[in-house]
């Protein structure tokens, strides 16, 4: 088995011999760095669009629970029926004012839309890092 | 000479990010206590009014209810539920001459005191109080008397089919 290798590499040896020597380009080096570094960024990018697209589908489902709780809530408490009432009855806003204001605030379902609210803040905040990270410039011609 | 050495460090420090960075945590630092009081301010008034409401239920509320067996126990005093008194939305389901009951979405009672100084609208028609049927839908601003009821203010009847209902076409 190994006489077999040894063989074979005396054969190619006396093939390289014969050829006429090859000079090796000159920009090996850079190319392959180049090239080397341009995988590494597709690599990356590859994984930051991943992470991306996770985060979005949590921060869908996410956004579809919490938001029908913050929807359902906001009706219970009749809160948009106040700002409707607010803005199509200036008359109200100038006699009970303080009232409105405070009926207003006191039905506003504050836990019910702190949570979407936070998803939403946390989901761009997120889709601003990983983007600041994407590095499609950094990709060069090898 | 003094002065404009004194001058220009002061410019300096005002112009300076640090300078900057101090005003902006100052300013969201006054932000978030006022936000906070007022919180505060209204929970109080919010959990004051249903602690009002849930001692005095069986005297403004039931009395109304009980001819027609309409009537469920009050719900715990402090919870998400606690009852604001200077805004209601909800059903009439009883009326007497001087105040309605109505019923809110979360399904709790609530007594709505009316007097001459109430203005009572449907839609943007000034009506009167005889015009409070049972079973309308109303948006109710106020002040809680301190009884557990709302001394109603502002009243606006919600129609069914709304305020602007689409001409059917001959």
């Amino acid at each position: 088995m190994n006489d077999m290798k040894e063989t074979e590499k005396n054969e190619c040896d006396r093939l390289f011999s014969r050829l006429p020597p090859i000079e090796t380009p000159r920009d090996l080096l850079r190319r392959t760095v180049c090239l080397i570094r341009n995988e590494q960024i597709r690599s990356a990018n590859r994984r930051q669009l991943a992470l991306l697209s996770v985060l979005t589908v949590l921060a869908a489902a996410g956004m579809l629970h919490f938001g029908w709780i913050a929807a359902r809530d906001l009706y219970l408490s009749g809160f948009p029926d106040f700002v409707t009432l607010a803005f199509t009855e200036p008359s109200i806003v100038l006699k009970s004012g303080k009232s409105l204001l405070v009926g207003i605030l006191e039905s506003l379902p504050g836990i019910s839309l702190v949570v979407p609210l936070a998803i939403i803040f946390a989901y761009l905040e997120s889709v601003r890092v990983i983007v600041g990270k994407f590095n499609q410039s950094g990709l060069t011609r090898c | 000479m003094l002065k404009p050495m004194l001058l220009d460090t002061i410019k300096k420090t005002v112009a300076g990010i640090r300078f900057r960075r101090i005003l902006t945590v100052l300013g969201a630092a006054v932000l978030a206590l006022l936000v906070f009081q007022g919180g505060v301010a209204v929970g109080q008034k919010k959990t004051e009014h249903a602690y009002r409401w849930n001692e005095h239920y069986r005297d403004s509320i039931v009395p109304c209810l009980v001819p027609t067996g309409d009537m469920m126990p009050p719900p715990p005093l402090i919870g998400p539920k606690a009852l604001g008194g200077h805004g209601l939305v909800g059903d009439i389901i009883a009326r007497d001459s001087e105040r309605i009951i109505l019923r809110n979405r979360e399904n709790m009672e609530h007594s709505v005191v009316i007097d001459g100084m109430t203005v009572i609208r449907r839609c943007q028609e000034t009506v009167r109080s005889d015009s409070l049927g049972i079973g309308e839908t109303v948006t109710v601003i106020g002040m809680p008397n301190g009884r557990g009821q709302t001394k109603s203010s502002f009243i606006r009847i919600i129609p069914k089919q709304g305020c602007n209902p689409k001409r059917i076409p001959r």
